[in-house]
């Protein structure tokens, strides 16, 4: 284990990764740490500060300075004020003197240089002749590499004790096929449900443990070039760690700051997949359908509506985030917001098969793509033409007996799909449906009033074998929404399609059903969690994220609605 | 030894008989020799060669030799001095054993020259082959004899083809009439002895749906001759209301006659037919091969404008009753990109789609096409669309078919032609069509290399974008490629075991052997000698590959939408 460890922290690409996992590490292994990792210059060379005792020894203040791999001559000593001998100085010139909390000012001092890597050969004599000279009093110096690093994580995080032996089995099984992330993503998921299950072991932690998994095997595919394991993981990762960390909603302890390491990671893992795995490529005409692989439709169609919803979240997270920042501090988060939202149109203009839905649940991908396009009524006229799109081809390939919406989820069976002509196949495959329903709700919503009409004539034409439903949270909804391990809220059915009726039909329920309020992550206001657990889980979205769109809807200029209504016409529309 | 010595030597010993029916493979002079010296022994009276080959049992012979005998009394019919009850008969017992043609067909030009020469006894032939031998001979005969006497003189034969047309017998009329078929007429004397009226008159008269679609071939016939014969008037004839027996006749009268008929009259009387012949499968095999013969030697585009006027009236035709057109057809580019053009640019639905089974039929994938500007209705762009339509899957040829519409079309339906054959074609068939594409490139034609050269470096410019992206993260999971290759298996499975009896793989695995270490199979059995055989071969394997069309995986709805549209005209 300590060898996966050890290879993982020399495949940390950057400082901030190394800071991301110190921290919780020094937690674990009982340091108080009262300096985190700021962006930009450390302040006076220490980048982590804290005090305590390492395995029984004397309470000292610990104070890192991080570099990423090895420590060469390049960084040991250059130019740059990244440099580790003039941290070391400003350590000792400025930070010692002045910064020590005064509580911990008469006790020992130990300086740390952190690296990931080794300390070059080369170096190894500059470094320790510094040392040498500079260890005088109460200071003394500690060099942290990747072994001595690896050891402390595994003692103190993967040690048999916390990480038993078949805990690491899967997770060593997880790496192994991080490859095949299918495969991978099963054990690790496993893996999940054991830590999550292993209730002996105090819950900060269990969180770090998932963390510093989750960064191991984010560190492991990003070397072998294939995150997606990573990615997966990373989204099961924040679902089940806040199982953990949620009876802890609303304090700002160990526990909820053990969490938010967990959401970084996370964060950090969408955001290298999302802008580096599919934005560079959505402008390109089936760049990403040819990237799926040209052997099934099936297969491209699935990957693309679960790409679409990846990229819908990223952009949700952002949008949360948004809320958080004063609005100088948000032209960043902006401009991404507005690269994912012109990215996920480029990505529905450039692979048609984002037209078609084959699936009914793939509404969940559709919803989320069209919540994040809601923000901005920039928009407006792109969204009315795709879900024009999205209504006719599903109507036209029922009709025409292509590839229609169905509530058929094994791989095989989409393949043979339509496998008959027959009424009663048809029927049998269209039994129920969300994805009717919530193209009706968002037409109404973007008062798409003619679409709204052509999915009721459809619907009482050829559909009234289906039930028309969408799914609410009920008080059940807290303990299986984040592991979906049993099915849970409930479904209004009867839908009324037509659109006078359909809002206040489904959202008055949303009154009704208000149990939506009481879900701890919507407490936490970490509604982008919730997204991801209706994306991950396959579970529809709730509507109550719609309230306020559907309020404002009743203040909608009635001129803009009209020109939706006429840019809609699939005829006249040569952008989607 | 000499066929005469050989002749009289078997004749001396009582075996001419013999001789005739050994001797199997004879040239046509051998046959005139043999012939003419049986003539001069049966003139001479050594033997009676009427009895004697009347006393053949012809049936219990090789069908070559049945074939040698007739051929040889063929010939020595024309200087047989012979009652003509006693040829009557011969010809009569020889024809019956024939058996692939009931009819004494093969007797004709014998037969025309005895009467010729014979032409003291005419009255009274006339009478005893009025008088009726057998069914499938009488008519026949009288032809013959008629054809006979027209050649001694045609005053007296128009006498009595006009007796014979009064006659209440059947084949008397049907005799005189298809006499008349034969002709061909020099003079205008000749010319002026046909009366149009006359036999518009005994086609309305007449009874027999056969004999009237004889006519009509007649009145066809004779009208070319005619300067001054309105044509509306002839085919004013033609029923309005179906008369499928009468069509059946008359293809099968054309189909054998066609060289002699007028093609634009043909073509005419196509027009005429209205109603239902698609399960008529007489008169459409006559009707194929008729278009068939025609399509020999014809470098104009009436054979397609024939097969064009019946399928428009006959749409729910099984277009595989026409393989014998279909295929000749296949021969013959400008005739069958102007049908294919037709086809394209008519409004009907089942028409276009006959274009496509005509395509389909001839399995040919390199098959090339063009737009043939020289018909009436002109719209190429429909013609475009709709032959997009159909012909996706037949990349090369819908692909040649839009380079021949680009060469003529404006710049604005240019550029509607350029946007078809990149996205969706060239984007889903970038192997074989680069290929084809470099192909025409190559023939420098000023009026589209150019645009080609644009239209392929933007397909490898695309090409070259989609090759960069390799992102791991994006491939489809394992587990779909593995079940896709199942679903493939099994549904490959399928198609073999549903294909025809008869396929090709049929034919080379219809006595299966299995062989499980090697690729040589050893086989040995002994001849009908005794002789033991030992034979080794080595087994090759047999491929073919096809290039699958990428948009449908890319967007197979949005595609196949396009082409139904297209197909049904309905998208502009």
């Amino acid at each position: 284990m300590k060898l996966i460890i050890k290879e993982y922290l020399g495949l940390l690409l950057e400082r901030e990764e190394l800071d991301a996992i110190l921290p919780d590490l020094l937690s674990q292994m009982g340091l108080n740490v009262y300096t985190k990792p700021m962006r930009g210059t450390p302040e006076f060379g220490v980048d982590i500060a804290a005090v305590g005792s390492i395995n029984n020894g004397v309470e000292s203040v610990y104070l890192f300075s991080v570099k990423e791999g090895n420590l060469t001559r390049s960084t040991w000593l250059s130019s740059s004020p990244q440099s580790l001998k003039p941290s070391l100085e400003q350590i000792l010139d400025a930070y010692i003197p002045s910064r020590i909390p005064p509580e911990h000012i008469d006790k020992p001092i130990v300086i740390c240089p952190c690296f990931g890597g080794d300390v070059n050969t080369n170096v190894k004599q500059d470094l320790a002749g510094y040392e040498k000279r500079n260890t005088q009093g109460n200071i003394s110096f500690e060099n942290w590499n990747g072994d001595k690093l690896a050891g402390y994580i595994e003692d103190y995080l993967l040690n048999e004790e916390l990480l038993t032996s078949p805990l690491q089995s899967l997770f060593r099984k997880s790496l192994a096929l991080i490859d095949n992330p299918e495969a991978s993503i099963k054990h690790f998921i496993i893996l999940l449900n054991m830590i999550l299950e292993y209730k002996s072991i105090d819950e900060p932690k269990r969180l770090s443990q998932i963390n510093v998994c989750l960064w191991i095997l984010y560190s492991w595919g990003r070397d072998l070039g294939n995150i997606e394991t990573a990615y997966l993981a990373a989204e099961k990762s924040i679902l089940f760690a806040w199982e953990i960390a949620k009876k802890d909603q609303g304090k700002n302890n160990k526990n909820m700051k053990a969490y938010y390491s967990i959401l970084n990671t996370y964060n950090k893992i969408s955001s290298d997949y999302i802008e580096n795995k599919i934005l560079p490529y959505t402008n390109i005409k089936h760049g990403i359908s040819v990237a799926i692989g040209l052997q099934s439709d099936v297969s491209v169609n699935l990957k693309l509506f679960d790409l679409l919803s990846r990229l819908a979240i990223y952009g949700l997270h952002l949008q949360n985030k948004l809320f958080t920042l004063k609005p100088e501090e948000n032209k960043n988060i902006i401009d991404k917001i507005k690269k994912c939202t012109s990215s996920i149109k480029e990505m529905i203009i450039n692979n048609p098969l984002l037209l078609s839905p084959y699936k009914d649940d793939q509404a969940i991908d559709i919803f989320l793509a069209l919540y994040l396009l809601s923000y901005d009524n920039e928009h407006d006229s792109f969204v009315a033409e795709w879900i024009s799109h999205l209504i006719n081809l599903s109507f036209i390939s029922y009709t025409g007996n292509a590839k229609y919406p169905s509530n058929i989820n094994k791989f095989y069976e989409l393949l043979e799909h339509p496998a008959s002509t027959d009424i009663k196949y048809k029927h049998k495959v269209t039994k129920a449906s969300i994805l009717y329903p919530t193209l009706a709700i968002f037409s109404a919503l973007y008062k798409l009033d003619n679409l709204n009409d052509e999915i009721l004539k459809f619907v009482n034409q050829h559909f009234q074998h289906c039930t028309m439903l969408y799914w609410y949270p009920k008080d059940d909804s807290e303990h299986h929404f984040y592991i979906k391990n049993k099915l849970h809220g409930a479904e209004l059915t009867s839908i009324q399609l037509d659109k006078d009726k359909l809002l206040d039909q489904v959202f008055n329920e949303c009154q009704s059903s208000n149990d939506f309020f009481n879900l701890s992550i919507i407490k936490q206001k970490l509604e982008p969690i919730l997204l991801t657990a209706c994306r991950s889980n396959r579970t529809p979205v709730p509507l109550h994220v719609l309230c306020d769109f559907y309020e404002s809807s009743f203040i909608n200029n009635k001129e803009t609605t009209k020109q939706i209504n006429a840019d809609v016409q699939p005829s006249n529309s040569n952008t989607v | 030894m000499s066929y005469l010595d050989q002749i009289l030597e078997n004749a001396n010993q009582g075996n001419i008989k013999n001789f005739l029916l050994h001797e199997k493979h004879l040239d046509h002079e051998e046959t005139i020799n043999i012939a003419n010296e049986i003539v001069k022994l049966h003139n001479d009276n050594t033997f009676n060669l009427n009895f004697m080959l009347s006393e053949i049992d012809i049936s219990k012979n090789e069908e070559a030799n049945s074939h040698t005998i007739r051929k040889i009394y063929n010939k020595a019919l024309s200087h047989l001095q012979s009652p003509i009850s006693e040829v009557i008969n011969c010809i009569n017992h020889l024809s019956k054993s024939n058996s692939y043609i009931s009819n004494c067909y093969w007797a004709r030009d014998g037969l025309i020259n005895y009467f010729k020469e014979n032409c003291k006894d005419l009255v009274s032939t006339l009478e005893i082959i009025k008088s009726g031998i057998d069914p499938n001979l009488d008519s026949d005969l009288l032809v013959f004899f008629l054809t006979a006497y027209y050649e001694i003189s045609y005053e007296e034969y128009i006498g009595i083809t006009n007796k014979l047309l009064c006659s209440k017998v059947d084949f008397h009329r049907k005799s005189a009439i298809e006499s008349m078929f034969l002709y061909s007429l020099k003079t205008q004397k000749e010319i002026d002895n046909f009366k149009i009226p006359e036999l518009i008159k005994q086609f309305n008269t007449e009874s027999s749906e056969n004999i009237k679609s004889e006519l009509i071939n007649v009145i066809f016939w004779i009208s070319q001759f005619k300067k001054d014969t309105s044509y509306d008037e002839v085919l004013s004839i033609i029923p309005v209301k179906d008369n499928v027996e009468l069509f059946e006749v008359f293809f099968n009268n054309i189909s054998h006659h066609q060289t002699y008929l007028n093609k634009s009259l043909i073509f005419k009387v196509v027009k005429l037919i209205h109603g239902n012949f698609s399960d008529n499968t007489r008169f459409v095999a006559n009707l194929d091969l008729f278009l068939y013969g025609l399509l020999n030697g014809s470098d104009d585009f009436y054979p397609s404008k024939i097969f064009f006027e019946f399928i428009k009236n006959n749409q729910s035709i099984n277009i595989d009753l026409f393989s014998s057109f279909s295929h000749k057809i296949a021969e013959n580019p400008k005739s069958y990109s102007y049908l294919l053009t037709k086809l394209f640019l008519s409004k009907e639905y089942l028409l276009s789609k006959i274009a496509y089974q005509l395509i389909s039929q001839k399995n040919n994938k390199n098959l090339e096409i063009e737009y043939i500007s020289e018909l009436n209705q002109q719209n190429p762009i429909k013609a475009a669309k709709k032959a997009f339509g159909w012909l996706f899957t037949h990349p090369i040829t819908i692909a040649s078919y839009l380079v021949s519409i680009l060469k003529i079309v404006d710049e604005k339906s240019q550029i509607e032609v350029e946007k078809l054959l990149f996205d969706p074609l060239l984007i889903s068939y970038p192997g074989e069509l680069g290929k084809y594409l470099d192909l025409i490139i190559e023939k420098k034609d000023p009026e589209i290399s150019h645009k080609l050269e644009i239209l392929k470096s933007k397909m490898e410019q695309h090409f070259l974008q989609l090759r960069q992206i390799h992102i791991p993260e994006l491939f489809a999971p394992l587990s779909h490629y593995e079940q896709h290759n199942n679903y493939m298996n099994q549904q490959f499975e399928k198609g073999y075991e549903e294909a025809p009896k008869g396929a090709l793989t049929e034919l080379f695995f219809s006595n299966k052997v299995h062989l499980l270490y090697s690729n040589k199979i050893i086989t040995q059995y002994t001849r009908s000698s005794g002789k033991a055989v030992r034979s080794e071969h080595e087994l090759h394997s047999h491929s073919f590959s096809m290039e699958f069309p990428q948009l449908e995986t890319l967007d197979p709805i949005n595609l196949n939408y396009m082409l139904y549209a297209f197909r049904n005209g309905e998208v502009k």
